[in-house]
């Protein structure tokens, strides 16, 4: 997935162990740990020669007013470059945000300064085009034109969600980050946890259960990374552009219950798997509550249709320059010519 | 800052006018030193002194003086509520003890010792303008204009008067009248002042960039003038460079330990990196340095809210929400609160609210626009 602010890393400095680690929670925890290692979340930050989508192309450009952009493949690494005709600014890609179903957003290093591609590169053009948030941005120099400077505070705001463990000193750069969500990131006990078991330690192999939180508490576990209502309605953005931040479209929901968990996120989505794409996969969860059985007073069942809820309640939204159309988490009754709500 | 040299002689002052015509020579030789600047020496005399005469309150505050010439800011604070124990109404004693508390950063209990001086000496120039400064320090503005004011007149050439209203003006959005006074100060060449008053003033605007020009000019002219660095770190982050805010933040916390602003927003930018425990100090200092203070007690709950204080954050957010009805971060903070305690009807109702709030801010910026 694409973040707006764009995402970026420095370079590991000690090999990555998180093959090691989910194979250590595996151990026990086998199917989790078995579909966690596919997920897009799992996946949420790669090295170009780990990601497919790069590897599916290997020779990209790019226009953009003067400027002409590049991503290529020489050998084992890709090299981002821009040129205004004269003159040529190239560093090769340093990191890859997001596994791809939207597109990827790179970091780039170039003479000590980390930067945020001008270009991504979409999955639904398989082509580059501007990184969101870069449409608004001067490009009056080449410098300019490569990219977006990342200070360190914004990276360490953007690995802490894209990586796990990104362990930073006084310098801007991590001293170690494991790419992508592993499984310590939600459960936060998890290491000391591993540790008790593997020494028997009953007291101390206690860990809190995720999935016994109430829709709200669960909901703050995922507003680590995914912005809360509380976020949203205090900085924004407003408009279709919050489309993306499916935590707070879906509290806006008339049907969300704080204490009901068939409202929370883990009832739709299994955070160790992949994504769902196909609506009528859903429509068992929208029928916990609208089905005959379970039916409350409150929620009546649909005198439209009895399948693929998903495709009328949560429509697309496909937001300008970014190639994808995505769910509105906002769960309602959808009025011809309705603006779009919050 | 000519704010500081003033604190500084109104504490030899005070110390001078507290001076007891005591026969005994201890006292006697205590003071000559003390006259003298041998603080170090002068202190164990009023100390021998007063082991025989425990209740002069002249004694009491020339010690206090001493001590605080020393540093001993604590030492000095019980001096001198010892001696307005024994004579309530001395103004040397709350000026001075009112002194001894701003050079600890503790701006409201100085405010009220100035406040009880300036009370009994009304015309002293000093003690008004530390009272001024105390009311800007802890965001009253409008106290501030309303000390400075009946002054316009008969101090208009004085820089540091000039400084003051100017500053307080311009906090207070008074925007076009505090611009006569930079004006006022330019006149006699660029200053660092001169520079921070415009930098402040461009913040307002949220003329980020203009106002870093200016702060930049403020700290080259002056490193080492209060608030400067806080303010150039407020622009910094206006404009996105929060290392460079990070940094100016930090400079001005080596500079001035009691600043507001750095505590403040160096405990907003670690509670944005979810370093709670740092965070939540931060705002912690920033509360006593303003008690009461809104913003500082909002962030304080958000933190609790996040430990999974949840009926504490509550109770702070609720009386937030009483006190200042369109501050729409509290409402957002209580209706997650509410929905975290199943409150869902007052839930919905704050995010109402907070709907309403944000409709209205909205509009305003249309109009503004």
């Amino acid at each position: 997935m694409i973040l707006p602010v764009a995402l970026l890393l420095a370079q590991v400095a000690g090999p990555s162990t998180a093959g090691a680690s989910q194979q250590k929670c595996g151990t026990c925890h086998a199917k989790e740990a078995e579909a966690l290692r596919s997920s897009p979340m799992a996946h949420a930050l790669q090295k170009p020669a780990d990601s497919d989508l790069l590897q599916k192309n290997p020779d990209l450009n790019f226009h953009a007013g003067r400027y002409s952009y590049a991503i290529r493949r020489q050998g084992d690494r890709f090299l981002y470059s821009v040129s205004d005709g004269t003159d040529t600014l190239a560093a090769p890609i340093q990191w890859a945000f997001g596994k791809g179903i939207v597109g990827q957003t790179y970091l780039v290093e170039r003479a000590g300064t980390w930067y945020e591609g001008t270009v991504s590169l979409y999955s639904g053009t398989q082509a580059l085009d501007l990184t969101p948030g870069h449409e608004s941005l001067p490009r009056r120099t080449l410098d300019e034109a490569f990219g977006r400077k990342i200070d360190s505070p914004e990276m360490r705001r953007c690995i802490g969600c894209h990586s796990t463990d990104a362990v930073w000193g006084r310098a801007t750069a991590p001293q170690s980050v494991l790419p992508g969500v592993q499984c310590w990131q939600c459960h936060k006990d998890s290491q000391q946890h591993a540790a008790a078991v593997t020494k028997g330690d009953v007291r101390n192999a206690k860990i809190a259960k995720l999935s016994t939180l109430t829709t709200e508490d669960l909901g703050a576990v995922c507003s680590q990374c995914h912005p809360s209502w509380a976020e949203v309605s205090s900085k924004g953005p407003r408009g279709p552009l919050n489309v993306r931040m499916q935590l707070y479209r879906l509290t806006n929901s008339r049907c969300y219950d704080s204490a009901d968990r068939r409202i929370s996120c883990t009832a739709c989505h299994d955070p160790h798997g992949n994504l769902e794409t196909s609506a009528s996969v859903y429509d068992s969860r929208c029928l916990q509550c609208h089905g005959p059985a379970n039916r409350p007073v409150t929620a009546n069942a649909c005198p439209v249709a009895k399948q693929d809820c998903t495709t009328c309640h949560m429509p697309k939204v496909e937001l300008p320059g970014m190639h994808y159309q995505f769910t509105d988490h906002q769960i309602r009754i959808v009025r011809p010519g309705e603006r779009y709500p919050n | 800052m000519r704010l500081l040299t003033v604190m500084v002689a109104v504490s030899v002052a005070f110390g001078q006018v507290g001076q007891s015509n005591d026969p005994e020579p201890a006292l006697q030789q205590a003071i000559q030193l003390h006259q003298a600047g041998d603080f170090t020496k002068a202190i164990p005399l009023y100390r021998a002194y007063l082991k025989v005469r425990p209740n002069s309150p002249d004694a009491l505050t020339n010690l206090g003086a001493a001590l605080a010439h020393e540093g001993k800011y604590s030492e000095a604070i019980a001096e001198y509520s010892k001696a307005l124990k024994l004579q309530p109404k001395s103004p040397q004693a709350l000026a001075n003890l009112g002194i001894a508390y701003y050079k600890t950063g503790q701006i409201s209990q100085a405010r009220g010792e100035f406040r009880l001086a300036r009370e009994l000496m009304p015309a002293n120039q000093q003690i008004t303008f530390l009272l001024a400064d105390c009311e800007l320090r802890l965001g009253d503005y409008k106290a501030a204009i309303a000390i400075l004011e009946p002054l316009e007149k008969t101090l208009a050439e004085d820089q540091g008067f000039d400084y003051l209203f100017g500053t307080a003006l311009i906090r207070d959005q008074q925007t076009d009248r505090g611009l006569t006074w930079i004006d006022r100060i330019l006149r006699r060449g660029d200053s660092a002042e001169a520079r921070l008053l415009l930098g402040t003033t461009k913040l307002d605007a949220h003329d980020y960039g203009a106002a870093r020009e200016d702060l930049e000019k403020a700290v080259q002219l002056n490193p080492k003038l209060p608030e400067a660095h806080g303010y150039l770190g407020l622009a910094l982050a206006g404009i996105g460079d929060a290392e460079g805010a990070a940094k100016a933040f930090q400079t001005e916390l080596t500079l001035d330990p009691f600043s507001f602003v750095a505590n403040f927003q160096l405990g907003v930018m670690a509670s944005a990196e979810q370093r709670n425990a740092d965070a939540r100090k931060l705002f912690e200092r920033s509360l006593a340095l303003r008690p009461g203070d809104a913003g500082a007690r909002y962030q304080i709950a958000t933190l609790d809210l996040a430990d999974g204080k949840v009926e504490k954050a509550r109770i702070a957010l609720e009386a937030l929400v009483k006190e200042s009805p369109s501050f729409t971060p509290a409402h957002i903070g209580l209706a997650t609160v509410y929905f975290r305690l199943q409150r869902r009807q007052d839930g919905d109702r704050e995010r109402a609210i907070v709907g309403q709030l944000n409709a209205e801010a909205q509009a305003a910026e249309t109009k503004k626009k």
